[in-house]
C-alpha cells in the first residue's frame, strides 16, 4: 500500500497548488496576479510530467486507474489545463480577470477532470463529475459584469445539477444491480446475478447524464447559449477538457461493458449518434454568431465520436481516443483563438465582424483556417485522419446505415465552416468593424499556446501512427 | 527502384516552394519570381522523368518509379506512390499549367501575392498526390487537399459573384467526396473482412474485387464522387459558375487539372477495382457522357457570357473522354487519356484568351464584344486557332483523341459512336457563334486595345505549337500511355467476362 | 516521284506559314510573290509528276500519323492518273487566281490573311486529291472546309457575309459527320483505311453494308458538292471575293464531293440503291438549280445556281456508273466556271462592288476583253456545240440514258431539259450586264481594270474551248481521258452505244442548245429590267423556298431548344433545384437552432425528454 501513493502525485498536486492558489489570493492585499498564474501554470506542467512517469500499476485501491488509460488522459488533461492557462494569460489580466478565482478554479476543475476520466469506481467519477461542474459554474460566469456570463452560469448550473442528479440515480441503479460501486467488476456481476436489466436502466440513466456533458442531441441545446456566454478561452477549457472527462469514462464503458449489456446498450449510442450528427450540424447552418457556431459544431464533433463508440468491437474505441485528442486540441484552440483575437469589451462573435480579418491578422487568419479544416476533417490535419478512423470504424463494424448518415452531415457541415473561412478571407471590414480595436499582434503566451496546438494538429495529421498506437496500447491496459 | 524519391520530390517540391513564399508575401515581385522558379523547376523535373528506362520498377506491372512506405499500419494505410505512362502524362500537363498560370498572373495579381502563389503550388501538391497514389487512403487525402485551393483561389482573387461559387464549388465537391470516402471505406471493410488482410493498397484490392453487391454499393457512391468532379451532366451545375467566377489562372488549373483527377480517379480506380459492377457502371457512364456531349453543346450555344460558355464547351468535351472511358476498349480509352491532355491544352488556352479578353475590354458578355480582330491581329488568330482545335478540326490536338474514341466506340457500341459523330456537329455551333460574336462583326471603335504582349504570346505560341505538334505527331504520347492503358483494359477484358 | 508529291504539298504549306509567320515584315510584293511561287512550284510539280508516272499508279508513305493497335491513319499517297489529272487542275487553275488575286486585292489590308488561307487551301485540296488513308483525306476535307469558312468571311466586317462563312462550315461539317462514320465503319469492317485496300474489299460487301457505306459516302459528298438537300450555302457562299467563288466554289473544292465519289466508285458500285440515289439527285439538283438561276439578280448568285447545276449533272454522272464522263465534266466546268467568275470579278470591282446585273448594262463596250472571256466562258457553259462544256456534258446525258429502267431515262429528261436552261439563264446573264441598251441605262465602270487581271485569264479561256478535245466521241485521240483512266477501278472507256446513236443525241442537244440560245437573245437582248419579283419568279429567285424551309424547320428550333436547355433546365431547373434544396435546409436550419434558443424551460424538459427515450428504447431493447 504505502508504495501506492506516487499514483496520487498528479491528482495531489492540483490539489496543493489550487488551494495554496485561494490562500495567497485570499491573504495577500494586493492579488499578484502574474505570480499566481506562473504558480498554477507550474502545478499543471507538474501534474502533468508526475503522471507521465509515475508508476504505471494498475489501479489504486479500486478507485483510480493508474494504467496508461488513465495516465494518457491525466497527461491529456493536464496538457489542455496548460495550453488554457497560456491562453488565459493576457485575456485575463487584461480584462482585470486575474487573480486566485480563475487560476484556482482552472486547476480544481482539472483536478475534477482528472478523476472523473481516471475513475475506476462510480463514487470517484461523480466526485470528480461535480468537482469539475461546479469549478466550472463559477469560470464560465467570472466576468461578473456582463450579463451573458452570468445568465450561461446560471443555465449551465441548473441543467448540470439536473444531469448530476440523473448521474447518480443511475449510479444508485447500478450499485442496487451489481452489488459493487467498482466500474467493471460491478457491471460484470450485475449480468451474473442476473440483474442485468436494472443495471442497462442505470447505465442509461448515467448515459443521459454523459451525454449531457458531451452534448449528444437532445441535450446538446444548453451548448450554445454557454458556450457564448463563457469567456472564450474558458468555452475552449469546457469544450475540450469537460468532454474529455465525461468521453474517457463513455470510452472506458464502451470497453468493459459484458458482450450483452452491450448489445442492449448499444442502440441508444446508435440513436444519439445519429441524433447529434444531423441536429447539430443542420442547427448551425444559419448561425451568425461565431461561439454559437462553433459550439454547435463541437457537438456534431461528439457526435462522430459516438458513432464510432458504436462500432467499438471494430477498433472503434482506438480511433474514438484518437479523434478526442484531436478534437480536444483543436477546439480549445479555436476558441482561444477567438480569445487571442477579441476586443477588450465583448468577445469577437459576429461573424460580421471577422470580415476581413485575413487582411489585417494574415497569420492568425490562417491558423483559423488550420483549425476550420481540422474541425471539417480534411488533409493534413489530425482531424482528417481522425474523422477516417472513426467512419473506418462505424463501417468495419457493418454501420453503413449511420456512415452514410455521418457523411451526409457531415457534408452539410462544409458550409458553415467554409462559411468562416469565406468571412476571414472573401468580405471587406464593415465600417463598425471591430478590426481596430483587436490587439495588433498576439500576446506571447497565447500566440506560444496556439502555435504548439497548431503544431501538433500538422504533426497528428502527417504522423499519426504513434498517437494511433499509444491509444491501442492504452485500450489494451483496460482489459 | 530508384536511388532518389523522385516521386516525393515531385509533390513537395511545389509545397517547399509555396512555404517559402512566406518570406517576401508582401512583395509581389518576388513572389512571382520565386514560384516561377519553382514552377520551372517542376517542369523540368517531370520532363526529365520522360528519359526513365522504360524498366519496370519495384511494384511490378508497368510502372516507371516506385515508392512505399508504411504510414498508419494499425490501419493498413501506407505511402505509396507509383508513376506510369497515364500519371506522368497528367503529371506533365499540370506542371506545363503550372508555369503558364505563374505566367498569366504575373501582373494581374497585385494583392496578397504571397499567398496567391502559395495557394497555385499548394494545389500542385495535391494534384500531384493524386495523380501518384497507388493507395487509396492517400488517394482521398490528395482528392480533399486539392480543392482547399481552389476555394480561395476563386473565393479571393475571382469575379463579381465569387463567394457564392466559390462556397458551391466546396460543397458540390466536398460533398460528393464524403460519399466517396463511404465507398472506400466500404470496399475497405468488405476486401479486409475477405481477404482477412486489411489494406488500401490499390494493387491487393486490385488482386482480390469483393462480392457483386457490395461492389454495385460501393460503385454508386465511387460515381457520385468522381461525376461531380469530372463533371457528368447533371451533377455539373456547378462548374460554370466557379469557372465564370475565378481568375484566369483558376479556371485553367479547374478546367486543365482538376476535372481530369474525376476522369482519372474513373480511369484508376472505379472502374478496374470494381469489374462485376463495371459492366453497369460504363453503360451509365457512356449514357450520361452522350447526354452531356449534346447537352451542354447545346447549352453552351445559348450562352452570353464567354466564359460561361467556355465552360459549357469543358463539360462537352469531357464528355468525350467520359465516353472513351465508357466504352472501355485500347482504342477508346487511349483516346479518352489522350483527350485529357488534349482538353488540357486547348480548353485552358480559351480560357486565358477569355480572360485576356476580360482584362482589355472589361466585360465578358459576347455582345459587347466583335469586331476584335483589326485590332487585335494576333490574338485573334490564336483565338481561331484554338477555337478550331477545340471543334476538333484535323491535323490538331482534340481531333486525334475523339477519332480513337469515336473508332473504339464503333467497335463496342456503334449506335453510341454514331451519336458521338453527331455531338461533334454540335460542338461547331457554339464555337462558331462564340468565334463571331468575338472576333468578326463591324469595327467598334475602341480606345487603348493592345495586342499580345510578349509573355502572354510566348504563353499561347507554346501551347499552339503543343497543339499542333499532338495533331500532327501524337506518336510519342500514345507510346507512353500504351502500356498502363492496354494493362488497365486488360482488367477490362476481365471486367468485360465479368459482366453478365 | 515520292519527291514530287512530296514538294507538290509541301509547297503550298510552306507559303501559308512563311506568310502566316513573317507576311508582316514581307512587304505587299514580297507576300505575293511568295504565295504565287509556292503554288506555281505545285502545278510544275504536278506536271512533272503526271509525265513521270505516265499512267503508272503509286502508293507510297509520307509520314505515319496515329497508330494504336491495330488502327493505322497513315498520311499515304495513293497516286493514279484520276489523282494526277485532278492535281494537275488544281494546281492550274490555282495558280491562275493567285496570280489573278494578286491584282485582285491589289488594295486590300489583308492581303497576308488572304495569301495565307489560299495557299493553304491549296495544300488541303491537294491533299484531298492525293490522298489514300481516308483519315489523311479527311484532313485535306476538314481543313478545305475551315479556308472556305475564313474565305468567304474574309471581309469579316459585315456580319452578313461572316454568317454566310459560318453557314458554309455548319453545312458541310454535317457532312462531314457522315465521313466520320464512314472512317469508323471502315475500320471496323475491313480494319484498313487506305483507299485500295477498301476498293479491293468492296466486293466482298453484305448488301446492307455497302448500302450503308454508300449512303453514307453519298451524304458527304452532298455536303461538300453542295447537293440536295444541303445546297443552300453554296448561293451564300459568294460573299467572298470572286477569286475564292472561282477557286473554291466553283473548280475545286465543291467538286471534292464528286472526286471523293469517283476514288471510292466500287463501294459504290457495289449496291445499286446507292447509284440510282446518286443518280436522281444529281438530275434533281441540276434542274432546279438551273431554275433557280434564271432569277438571280445577282450575277455571282447566277453563277452559284449554275455550279449547283453542273455539279449536279457530275453526280448524275457518277450515278450513271460513268465516272469518265464525270470527271471529263469536272474539269471542263473547272475552266469555263472559274473563267466566268473571274470576268465577273473584273467587273464587280469595276463597278465598285455592284452585283445586280440589271445595274450593269452595256459593258461589252466598255471592258471588251472581260466581255469576250465572259462570252467564251457563258458558251462552254451553255455547251455550245462541238465546244468544252458539249462534249462532257453529251457524254454524261448519253450516259444516263443508257442506263436501264424507266427512272434513269426521267434523270436524263431532267438533265436535258436542265441543259436547256443553262443557255437561258447563263446569256440572259450576260445580255444583261453586257448587252448594249439605249443610251442613258448604261453605266460607266468607275475605275479600271488591269490589263494583267485580264490577261492570265486567258490561258483559261483557251482550255475551256479547246479541252472537248481531251475526251473527243469520235476521230483521231478518240477517247484520250478514258484510256487514259484505265487504271482507274470502274472506268468505262466506251459506253456501249451505237455511233448513231451517239450521233442522234449528240444532234438533239446540239439542236436544242442552239434553240435555247436563240431564245435567250430573243428574250434578253437589250433587256433593261425586269417585272418585279412576284409569283414564279419570286419562288425561283427564293430557289423554291429551300433555305427559308431549313431556317424554320432546323435553325429556329435548334435555337430554340438550346435557350430552353439553358433558361428552363439548367438554370431554371438543376441549378434552381439545388438552391431550393440548400434553402430548405436552411429553413430547417433555422427551426432546430430555435429550439436551442435561450429557454431554460425548454432546456430542462429536452433533458427529461431525452432521459425518457433512452429509457424507453433500453426497456424495449432489453425485452424485445
Amino acid at each position: 500500500m504505502q508504495a501506492d501513493w506516487p499514483i496520487l502525485t498528479p491528482y495531489a498536486i492540483l490539489a496543493l497548488a489550487g488551494g495554496l492558489v485561494f490562500c495567497l489570493g485570499g491573504f495577500w492585499r494586493d492579488r499578484p496576479a502574474g505570480f499566481l498564474w506562473w504558480l498554477a501554470l507550474a502545478a499543471a506542467v507538474a501534474s502533468g510530467l508526475a503522471a507521465l512517469n509515475g508508476p504505471a500499476r494498475g489501479e489504486y485501491l479500486g478507485l483510480l486507474d493508474a494504467g496508461l488509460y488513465g495516465r494518457l488522459f491525466v497527461c491529456l488533461i493536464a496538457l489542455l489545463t496548460v495550453l488554457t492557462l497560456l491562453l488565459l494569460r493576457t485575456y485575463a489580466s487584461a480584462r482585470d480577470l486575474g487573480g486566485e478565482v480563475l487560476y484556482g478554479l482552472v486547476l480544481l476543475a482539472a483536478l475534477g477532470m482528472m478523476l472523473a476520466a481516471a475513475a475506476v469506481n462510480w463514487l470517484v467519477f461523480f466526485l470528480g463529475l461535480q468537482m469539475l461542474s461546479v469549478c466550472l459554474y463559477v469560470l464560465i460566469s467570472v466576468r461578473r459584469e456582463a450579463d451573458s456570463s452570468l445568465e450561461a452560469g446560471l443555465k449551465y448550473f441548473c441543467l448540470g445539477a439536473t444531469a448530476g442528479a440523473v448521474v447518480v440515480f443511475g449510479i444508485a441503479m447500478l450499485y442496487a444491480a451489481g452489488g459493487e460501486l467498482a466500474i467493471g467488476p460491478g457491471l460484470a456481476k450485475a449480468m451474473h446475478s442476473g440483474h442485468g436489466g436494472l443495471a442497462l436502466l442505470g447505465l442509461g440513466l448515467v448515459l443521459v447524464g454523459l451525454a449531457f456533458k458531451i452534448s449528444l442531441a437532445p441535450l446538446h441545446v444548453w451548448t450554445p447559449d454557454v458556450f457564448q456566454g463563457a469567456p472564450a478561452p474558458i468555452s475552449g477549457f469546457l469544450a475540450a477538457g469537460s468532454k474529455t472527462a465525461a468521453a474517457a469514462l463513455l470510452i472506458r464503458l464502451c470497453a468493459v461493458l459484458p458482450a450483452d449489456l452491450w448489445s442492449h446498450w448499444m442502440p441508444a449510442l446508435w440513436m444519439l449518434a445519429a441524433l447529434t450528427m444531423v441536429v447539430a450540424n443542420v442547427s448551425a447552418l444559419r448561425e451568425d454568431r461565431a461561439k454559437r457556431l462553433l459550439a454547435f459544431s463541437s457537438a456534431a464533433q461528439m457526435g462522430y465520436l459516438v458513432m464510432a463508440l458504436v462500432g467499438a468491437r471494430h477498433g472503434g474505441l482506438g480511433a474514438a481516443l484518437f479523434f478526442l485528442a484531436v478534437y480536444a486540441l483543436m477546439d480549445l484552440g479555436v476558441f482561444g483563438l477567438l480569445g487571442v483575437l477579441s476586443p477588450l469589451r465583448t468577445d469577437l462573435d459576429r461573424l460580421r465582424d471577422m470580415r476581413g480579418l485575413a487582411r489585417a491578422f494574415p497569420w492568425r487568419a490562417g491558423l483559423m483556417v488550420l483549425f476550420l479544416l481540422s474541425l471539417a476533417g480534411l488533409p493534413p490535419t489530425g482531424g482528417f485522419v481522425g474523422k477516417i478512423m472513426l467512419f473506418t470504424a462505424a463501417i468495419s463494424s457493418g454501420h453503413a446505415v449511420l456512415a452514410v448518415l455521418g457523411a451526409v452531415s457531415a457534408a452539410a457541415a462544409f458550409y458553415y465552416y467554409f462559411k468562416l473561412a469565406a468571412t476571414l478571407y472573401m468580405e471587406a471590414p464593415g465600417e463598425d468593424s471591430p478590426l481596430t480595436a483587436i490587439p495588433a499582434r498576439p500576446s506571447p503566451a497565447g500566440g506560444l499556446a496556439l502555435g504548439v496546438i497548431a503544431a501538433a494538429l500538422l504533426e497528428l495529421g502527417l504522423f499519426p501512427n504513434w498517437l494511433h498506437s499509444l491509444a491501442t496500447a492504452a485500450l489494451g491496459s483496460l482489459s | 527502384m530508384f536511388p532518389m524519391p523522385l516521386l516525393s520530390l515531385l509533390i513537395l517540391l511545389p509545397l517547399a516552394g509555396g512555404a517559402s513564399l512566406a518570406f517576401c508575401a508582401r512583395r509581389m515581385a518576388a513572389c512571382r519570381v520565386v514560384a516561377l522558379a519553382v514552377s520551372l523547376l517542376e517542369l523540368i523535373l517531370a520532363v526529365s522523368l520522360l528519359m526513365l528506362p522504360q524498366t519496370q520498377a519495384a511494384g511490378g506491372g508497368h510502372w516507371l518509379l516506385w515508392e512505399d512506405h508504411a504510414w498508419l499500419p494499425a490501419l493498413g494505410m501506407r505511402y505509396t506512390l507509383g508513376l506510369d505512362g497515364v500519371s506522368l502524362l497528367l503529371v506533365l500537363l499540370t506542371a506545363l499549367l503550372q508555369v503558364i498560370c505563374v505566367l498569366i498572373s504575373w501582373e494581374r495579381i497585385t494583392e496578397r501575392p504571397g499567398l496567391y502563389y502559395f495557394l497555385l503550388l499548394l494545389m500542385q501538391t495535391g494534384v500531384n498526390g493524386l495523380f501518384l497514389a497507388q493507395d487509396l487512403f492517400l488517394f482521398y487525402l490528395f482528392w480533399e487537399l486539392q480543392i482547399v485551393p481552389m476555394f480561395f483561389l476563386v473565393g479571393i482573387w475571382g469575379h463579381e459573384r465569387r463567394v457564392q461559387a466559390s462556397l458551391k464549388l466546396v460543397l458540390f465537391t466536398f460533398g460528393s467526396s464524403l460519399l466517396l470516402l463511404v465507398g472506400i471505406l466500404g470496399l475497405y471493410a468488405a476486401h479486409g473482412a475477405q481477404s482477412g488482410q486489411y489494406t488500401f493498397s490499390l494493387a491487393s484490392m486490385l488482386a482480390a474485387p469483393p462480392s457483386a453487391p457490395v461492389q454495385f454499393w460501393v460503385m454508386a457512391a465511387f460515381l457520385v464522387g468522381f461525376a461531380v468532379k469530372v463533371p457528368l451532366v447533371p451533377l455539373h451545375t456547378w462548374l460554370p459558375e466557379a469557372h465564370t467566377q475565378a481568375p484566369t489562372a483558376g479556371s485553367v488549373l479547374l478546367a486543365g487539372v482538376l476535372l481530369k483527377t474525376g476522369a482519372y480517379a474513373v480511369f484508376r480506380v472505379a472502374l478496374p477495382l470494381l469489374p462485376l459492377a463495371a459492366g453497369g457502371a460504363t453503360t451509365l457512364i457512356m449514357v450520361l457522357a452522350l447526354v452531356g456531349i449534346f447537352y451542354a453543346a447545346w447549352v453552351a450555344r445559348a450562352q452570353e457570357d464567354l466564359k460561361r460558355l467556355v465552360a459549357y464547351s469543358s463539360i462537352a468535351h469531357l464528355g468525350v473522354v467520359m465516353l472513351g472511358l465508357g466504352i472501355w476498349n485500347l482504342l477508346s480509352v487511349s483516346g479518352a487519356v489522350l483527350q485529357m491532355l488534349n482538353h488540357g491544352l486547348s480548353t485552358s488556352a480559351l480560357f486565358i484568351l477569355a480572360g485576356m479578353l476580360q482584362d482589355r475590354l472589361g466585360t465578358r458578355r459576347l455582345v459587347e464584344m466583335g469586331g476584335l480582330w483589326k485590332q487585335m491581329p494576333v490574338l485573334s488568330a490564336f483565338f481561331l486557332f484554338f477555337a478550331m482545335a477545340s471543334l476538333g478540326l484535323p491535323g490538331l490536338n482534340n481531333f486525334v483523341g475523339e477519332l480513337l474514341v469515336l473508332v473504339g466506340a464503333y467497335q463496342a457500341h456503334s449506335l453510341a459512336a454514331a451519336a458521338g459523330f453527331i455531338g461533334l456537329a454540335w460542338g461547331v455551333m457554339y464555337v462558331l457563334r462564340m468565334v463571331q460574336a468575338t472576333l468578326f462583326g463591324p469595327d467598334r471603335e475602341r480606345e487603348g486595345l493592345r495586342d499580345v504582349s510578349a509573355r502572354e504570346a510566348l504563353v499561347l505560341g507554346g501551347l499552339a505549337i503543343l497543339v499542333l505538334f499532338i495533331g500532327l505527331h501524337p506518336g510519342p504520347v500514345l507510346d507512353l500511355i500504351e502500356g498502363p492503358v492496354a494493362a488497365a483494359v486488360g482488367d477490362g477484358a476481365r471486367l468485360a467476362l465479368a459482366t453478365p | 516521284m515520292k519527291g514530287l508529291v512530296l514538294i507538290m504539298l509541301l509547297a503550298p504549306l510552306a507559303g501559308a506559314a512563311l506568310n502566316a509567320l513573317a507576311g508582316s515584315r514581307l512587304g505587299r510584293n514580297g507576300v505575293r510573290a511568295s504565295a504565287c511561287a509556292a503554288v506555281l512550284i505545285a502545278l510544275a510539280a504536278a506536271a512533272g509528276a503526271l509525265i513521270l508516272s505516265h499512267g503508272r499508279i503509286q502508293d507510297f508513305t509520307l509520314w505515319s500519323w496515329i497508330k494504336v493497335g491495330s488502327f493505322q491513319a497513315a498520311m499515304d499517297v495513293h497516286y493514279d492518273s484520276l489523282a494526277g489529272l485532278m492535281a494537275m487542275m488544281v494546281t492550274f487553275v490555282g495558280s491562275v487566281i493567285h496570280l489573278y488575286s494578286a491584282s485582285f486585292m491589289r488594295e486590300d489590308q489583308g492581303l497576308v490573311r488572304y495569301y495565307v488561307y489560299l495557299n493553304l487551301f491549296t495544300f488541303f485540296m491537294l491533299v484531298v486529291t492525293l490522298a489514300d488513308n481516308l483519315a489523311f483525306l479527311y484532313l485535306g476535307w476538314e481543313g478545305m472546309g475551315f479556308c472556305s469558312y475564313a474565305l468567304i468571311g474574309f471581309w469579316y466586317g459585315d456580319n452578313e457575309k461572316a454568317s454566310a462563312g459560318r453557314k458554309a462550315f455548319l453545312y458541310t461539317r454535317i457532312g462531314d459527320i457522315a465521313f466520320g462514320v464512314v472512317l469508323a465503319l471502315c475500320f471496323v469492317w475491313f480494319d484498313d483505311l487506305t483507299i485500295t485496300g477498301i476498293n479491293a474489299q468492296a466486293a466482298g460487301l453484305s448488301h446492307g453494308a455497302a448500302l450503308a457505306l454508300g449512303l453514307l459516302l453519298f451524304w458527304a459528298a452532298a455536303g461538300k458538292s453542295a447537293q440536295l438537300p444541303l445546297s443552300v450555302w453554296l448561293p451564300d457562299a459568294m460573299a467572298g471575293p470572286s477569286p475564292v467563288s472561282a477557286l473554291i466554289h466553283a473548280a475545286t473544292m465543291v467538286t471534292a464531293g464528286v472526286y471523293l465519289l469517283m476514288r471510292l466508285f466500287p463501294v459504290l458500285q457495289a449496291s445499286p440503291e446507292v447509284m440510282w440515289l446518286l443518280a436522281a439527285v444529281g438530275a434533281l439538283t441540276a434542274l432546279w438549280a438551273a431554275l433557280a438561276a434564271l432569277a438571280q439578280r445577282d450575277i455571282k448568285r447566277v453563277l452559284a445556281y449554275s455550279t449547283l447545276s453542273q455539279v449536279g449533272y457530275m453526280f448524275l454522272a457518277v450515278g450513271a456508273s460513268d465516272i469518265v464522263a464525270g470527271m471529263f465534266h469536272l474539269l471542263s466546268h473547272a475552266f469555263f466556271k472559274s473563267l466566268l467568275f473571274l470576268a465577273a470579278g473584273c467587273v464587280i470591282q469595276a463597278l465598285d462592288e455592284e452585283h445586280d446585273i440589271f445595274r450593269m448594262g452595256g459593258l461589252q463596250r466598255k471592258m471588251p476583253q472581260v466581255g469576250m472571256l465572259f462570252f467564251i466562258g457563258a458558251l462552254c457553259l451553255s455547251a455550245f456545240p462541238l465546244l468544252g462544256g458539249f462534249f462532257s456534258k453529251d457524254r454524261i446525258l448519253l450516259a444516263a440514258f443508257l442506263e436501264p429502267g424507266l427512272s434513269y431515262k426521267l434523270f436524263w429528261a431532267a438533265g436535258f431539259l436542265a441543259a436547256l436552261l443553262t443557255p437561258l439563264y447563263t446569256f440572259r446573264a450576260y445580255f444583261v450586264a453586257f448587252g448594249p441598251r439605249k443610251a442613258g441605262s448604261e453605266v460607266k465602270p468607275s475605275r479600271g481594270t488591269p490589263r494583267f487581271m485580264t490577261a492570265v485569264l486567258w490561258p483559261l479561256a483557251l482550255l475551256a474551248l479547246m479541252d472537248g478535245l481531251l475526251n473527243l466521241p469520235m476521230g483521231p485521240g478518240k477517247h484520250w481521258l478514258a484510256r487514259f483512266f484505265s487504271n482507274v477501278p470502274g472506268a468505262r472507256i466506251e459506253l456501249p452505244a451505237s455511233g448513231g446513236m451517239e450521233l442522234a443525241m449528240a444532234l438533239v442537244s446540239a439542236v436544242g442548245v442552239l434553240a435555247a440560245l436563240g431564245l435567250a437573245v430573243w428574250l434578253y437582248r437589250g433587256r433593261a429590267a425586269e417585272s418585279a419579283e412576284k409569283g414564279w419568279r419570286q419562288a425561283l429567285a427564293q430557289a423554291l423556298y429551300l433555305d427559308r424551309l431549313q431556317l424554320s424547320l432546323l435553325v429556329r428550333p435548334y435555337r430554340a431548344v438550346s435557350n430552353f436547355l439553358w433558361r428552363e433546365v439548367d438554370d431554371g431547373g438543376l441549378d434552381l433545384g439545388f438552391t431550393t434544396l440548400a434553402q430548405g435546409l436552411g429553413i430547417v436550419s433555422r427551426g432546430w437552432a430555435a429550439w436551442s434558443g435561450g429557454r431554460l424551460t425548454v432546456y430542462l424538459f429536452s433533458v427529461l425528454l431525452a432521459l425518457a427515450a433512452v429509457v424507453v428504447l433500453l426497456t424495449f431493447a432489453w425485452f424485445a
